[in-house]
């Protein structure tokens, strides 16, 4: 059980670690090239908002980055299980 | 890739007691048959090739031939250093190329007792990283990016040996990929040592996007995949290994 727990831990940290990273880098591009307004979203899922108002602009993450940490940490522990599983333990 | 010209030497932590070769690193120690014993015995900055005299000597048909293998056997175990002279592994990767083969480099195995020692083995890593992706990231507009890969490489390494406090350790050098050798630990102290050379460069990431707003975040960033199992150090971190 503990290599399935650490797996899912670690997989939702590195997956929040990334996207969190590539929003931010997203924001910075956004800011410096002057793109207008977007939102990066699956239905009612919003990963990502960036909104550009006459007086400033604003990066915000929404309710589908923790849900995309948590499937990435079930991905990771799904694959713990299959590597153990391949290897015997 | 090991020719008749470079020097042999014991790797750090690397002992011989009466017919026993220790590994102080890794804990094992292996009694070692009369050739090996008698490589590892002049192993102390000789070249291959009078190595091979000396097995010739001891009655070896090719001796030349076994040196170079044995040499190389020895590298690959991480048990003796083999130094190139400046310029030739150049020479031999450029010859080597001509056949479509990529030469590897010999591993290097260096003290890492102190951080200051793997400061010192990392650097030329870390600034061989910046110089080659300097290009790409003056190309893009960001230099940082260079910095930020180079760094992250040395940052992930000293924070998989500062989580090693206390146990021996040794920095590996495979051509521009880093790792750090030690004992076999625990399962907690195996999982807080795998998972942090990963994690201290994904929380620089953080920082660096949060106070920084540069995009040599991203790089860093990029650690945090080797805390899945796609990568050695989260299968370490999951007892997977």
């Amino acid at each position: 059980m503990r290599p399935f727990v650490i797996a899912f831990l670690l997989g939702s940290l590195a997956v929040a670690i990334t996207l969190f990273s590539a929003g931010f880098v997203l924001g910075i591009v956004a800011q410096n090239d002057g793109w207008s307004s977007f939102r990066i979203a699956a239905g009612p899922l919003v990963f990502f908002t960036f909104e550009r108002t006459s007086r400033l602009t604003s990066t915000a993450f929404g309710s589908g980055l923790p849900l995309a940490a948590v499937a990435g940490g079930l991905l990771n522990a799904l694959g713990a299980g299959f590597l153990r599983g391949r290897r015997g333990y | 890739m090991i020719e008749p010209s470079d020097r042999v030497e014991l790797a750090p932590g690397v002992v011989l007691d009466d017919g026993t070769v220790i590994d102080v690193v890794r804990g094992t120690s292996v009694r070692a048959n009369e050739s090996a014993l008698l490589m590892l015995e002049h192993a102390n900055g000789v070249t291959v090739a009078e190595l091979g005299h000396l097995l010739a000597r001891a009655g070896a048909s090719d001796g030349a031939g076994d040196a170079r293998a044995f040499c190389a056997q020895l590298n690959r175990a991480l048990l003796v250093n083999v130094r190139v002279r400046r310029g030739a592994l150049l020479r031999r990767r450029l010859a080597a190329a001509r056949f479509g083969v990529f030469a590897r480099a010999p591993f290097r195995r260096l003290d890492g007792r102190s951080l200051a020692c793997v400061l010192r083995g990392l650097a030329p890593t870390g600034i061989a990283l910046v110089l080659l992706t300097l290009p790409l990231a003056i190309l893009v507009g960001a230099w940082s990016v260079a910095l930020a890969v180079g760094g992250g490489v040395v940052v992930h390494e000293l924070a998989h040996t500062v989580a090693l406090h206390g146990v021996p350790r040794a920095l590996v050098l495979d051509g521009l990929r880093p790792s750090v050798l030690h004992p076999p630990l625990g399962a907690v102290r195996t999982t807080v040592v795998a998972a942090a050379g990963p994690l201290a460069p994904s929380l620089a990431a953080l920082c660096v996007a949060a106070f920084g707003r540069s995009p040599a975040c991203a790089p860093l960033a990029a650690h945090a995949l080797g805390l899945t199992v796609l990568a050695p150090d989260g299968r370490n971190a999951c007892g997977l290994s």
